[in-house]
């Protein structure tokens, strides 16, 4: 046995996750375990049912009492594939001497047969050696952290065993027309599966599916506890530390890159054929033929509809008193009926109360969006100037236009301030304080008119070349801003707020 | 190289590793968590019959919600385990590693329906036995995998000794090797501690004290002062 040749990952692991490993040996050897179980397991199966024919219940017995047999073909494949490579049915077969003379079969088949640890501890005797005492005392050793797992390990496999058998009945019985009865009886399903007091096919097929739930079953329960077994030895004699330990000497191996994928694209060219005209049919012709396909019996859906009809609607079953042990507990019940209907009631009231409350609300963002929406505060100032109507002059177009010679930065931002208030108190327009020069030449010319927008437009870029870049702007500019500014922003109502 | 693990890697390029759980220990939890259900079927049973049809509904209202929706509300709310898997040490998460929503649990077990058939989670056994990362139908609609809690490590004392440094520089899995050993020699025997101490001379060199006691020293070095 080299260590390093092992094809499990040797680790000290979880006693469960041990058990789990017994699963996946099973997975990747099935092919040699089953072939070797089909090539020791199965011919003696049939032979015990020739030799005891007349008897399908001894036969039953039988096959169910060799198990240990077939338990040690299971671990000379898994020990061999576990250490190497796994053994042909035919070298298995060839060694089928050597395992029943030297493996305490003769044990296991009488005294031993029920005892629970049964695969945990086949290991020491069909791998190991070890015989009377010297094997007692070792599994002794090897079962005194493990015990609990190997025995659950035996209560699960029972339970997988009979699962997968009375699966294997129910799948029949679904797929068998008719077999099916409604009143079901699970005493004459169960009986159905085990209890074979008739001859000839029924027996058959009993103990082929019998037979078939142990093939399934009984080699995991061997892997599991042969996984258990190495898992033990590996934690008490640390073959774990043997391996990292023997990897020192060897040269130092450039970390494993993390594979990258290879992505293989194909190209699938689509063939787009196009018909020649010729063999198109005119649009009446093919119409024509449509409904003669159509006519066609195939196409006359039929259709037998069952519907449940009470047979005398007048005649009513009488209401049933129920039985109650006492008038006091039919009271209670009584009332804590009435609770639950006024609970349901209620609960029925609310979810509508908030359904409607909740449409409500959102009926409100369905109208069109040019109602103003009241709750949002106007604001006070935009990018640092104040834009409240009271705060600006009433005649300002003419101020500014006095000004526009001597302060033109004062003229710009008298018309700036009077345009952005008009824009905002009076045509409620949704500027923000947040907003920019540009946001607020978007929102204006979102609502029109187009020449209002233009002159704003005008207006914007004097601001901003005045303020922002310095540059002086021309008086004549300025004025005939001005003069335009009041047809923009003077209302009829009144001045510019 | 056969394991029961599953390598997620994560886009740092770590390798998050999940231990699966196969059949055996979750046919175990399921029993576990089918008799508690039954149990508690039974008390309540036995409290609402007082109530007559009243309580049959009501009864009938808690096996529904027991039976479909309490093993999906525990692996959501409880840290992916129902009593069961807690007891056994098992909890679902999503196949790459994050914990379990409500969107697969729901999945999984509404499709234990699929998975009982035909008879007593057949299917089930058999798509677990036969997956590569023992996975039941539900598991593979959902996305899911049962894997092992990982325990707290127990803090192992390494026997004290004089700190010494390797004579080469070690790379993490011969450190983690020292260190392993240091740990666990207290459970060996002290020949197969010889034997297995034998072999990493080349880290050890020629020890007065012979190999086992050098890798003790090298793994109190390793470990740090504990002064």
């Amino acid at each position: 046995m080299r260590l390093d040749r092992a094809n499990i990952v040797l680790r000290s692991r979880d006693s469960w996750e041990a058990v789990d490993l017994g699963a996946t040996m099973i997975r990747a050897w099935w092919r040699p375990v089953y072939g070797a179980w089909l090539a020791v397991v199965l011919p003696i199966v049939v032979s015990v049912h020739v030799l005891l024919a007349t008897s399908p219940w001894l036969a039953l017995l039988a096959l169910w009492w060799l198990k240990p047999l077939y338990d040690r073909v299971v671990l000379h494949v898994l020990a061999q594939a576990v250490f190497g490579s796994p053994p042909t049915p035919r070298q298995t077969l060839g060694s089928l001497g050597e395992i029943v003379r030297s493996t305490g079969l003769l044990g296991a088949l009488t005294w031993r047969r029920l005892a629970p640890l049964r695969s945990f501890h086949l290991p020491v005797r069909q791998l190991e050696g070890q015989q009377g005492g010297e094997a007692r005392e070792r599994e002794r050793l090897l079962a005194r952290r493990t015990s609990g797992q190997a025995t659950g390990l035996l209560y699960a496999c029972l339970l997988f065993e009979l699962t997968v058998l009375l699966s294997l009945n129910a799948f029949i019985d679904l797929l068998t027309p008719g077999a099916i009865q409604i009143d079901y009886d699970i005493q004459a399903f169960l009986q159905g599966a085990f209890v074979s007091d008739d001859t000839g096919w029924n027996a058959f097929i009993r103990h082929a599916l019998i037979f078939t739930a142990i093939s399934v079953i009984e080699p995991l329960y061997v892997a599991s506890g042969f996984a258990l077994y190495l898992n033990r030895r590996t934690k008490l004699e640390a073959w774990d530390l043997e391996l990292a330990f023997r990897r020192l000497d060897r040269p130092v191996a450039p970390a494993p890159k993390y594979p990258t994928a290879l992505l293989a694209c194909c190209m699938i060219a689509g063939l787009i054929g196009s018909m020649p005209p010729s063999a198109l049919a005119s649009p009446a012709e093919s119409r024509e033929t449509i409904r003669e396909v159509l006519a066609a019996p195939e196409f006359r859906e039929h259709r037998d509809q069952k519907v449940w009809r009470a047979r005398n609607a007048s005649e009513t079953t009488p209401q049933q008193k129920p039985s109650f042990s006492s008038d006091m507990f039919e009271a209670i019940a009584l009332t804590l009926a009435q609770i639950a209907r006024i609970a349901a009631y209620l609960l029925i009231a609310a979810v509508l109360y908030v359904v409607i409350r909740y449409l409500l609300r959102e009926a409100k963002n369905w109208r069109p969006t040019a109602s103003p929406v009241p709750s949002r505060p106007l604001p006070e100032t935009v990018f640092g100037l104040d834009v409240r109507p009271e705060a600006l002059p009433p005649d300002l177009a003419d101020l500014a236009a006095q000004a526009a010679r001597h302060d033109p930065r004062l003229a710009l931002s008298l018309l700036y301030r009077g345009a952005l208030a008009a824009l905002i108190h009076r045509d409620q327009l949704p500027i923000g304080v947040g907003d920019t020069e540009g946001d607020c030449l978007q929102r204006v010319r979102a609502i029109g008119p187009a020449d209002r927008s233009a002159f704003f437009a005008k207006l914007v870029a004097a601001w901003s070349e005045t303020v922002y870049a310095q540059t002086p702007v021309q008086a004549q500019t300025i004025e005939a801003l001005c003069t335009e500014w009041p047809r923009h922003f003077v209302s009829d109502r009144g001045n510019a707020a | 190289m056969l394991d029961t693990t599953r390598a997620v890697p994560t886009p740092e390029g770590i390798e998050l590793v999940l231990r699966l759980a196969g059949p055996v220990p979750r046919a175990l939890a399921w029993l576990t968590d089918t008799l508690l259900r039954f149990g508690i079927l039974a008390v309540a049973g036995w409290v609402l019959s007082l109530l007559g049809q009243f309580g049959w509904g009501l009864l009938l209202i808690i096996a529904f919600l027991l039976e479909w929706l309490a093993p999906a509300a525990f692996e959501v709310w409880a840290d992916g385990s129902t009593p069961g898997k807690k007891a056994l040490g098992l909890m679902v998460m999503h196949d790459d590693g994050t914990p379990i929503r409500w969107s697969a649990a729901l999945v999984r077990n509404l499709l234990r329906a699929v998975d009982f058939l035909p008879f007593g989670y057949g299917f089930g056994l058999i798509a677990m036995l036969l997956s590569r990362d023992f996975k039941r139908l539900g598991d593979i609609a959902a996305g899911t995998v049962v894997v092992y809690r990982i325990p707290p490590p127990e803090p192992v004392a390494i026997p004290p000794a004089r700190a010494v440094a390797p004579s080469r520089p070690l790379n993490l899995d011969e450190q983690r090797a020292v260190l392993d050993f240091a740990e666990r020699s207290a459970t060996l025997t002290p020949q197969r501690a010889g034997e297995i101490a034998e072999l990493a001379r080349s880290i050890t060199g020629e020890a007065p004290a012979g190999p086992t006691a050098r890798l003790l020293e090298m793994a109190n070095y390793l470990s740090g002062p504990r002064q």
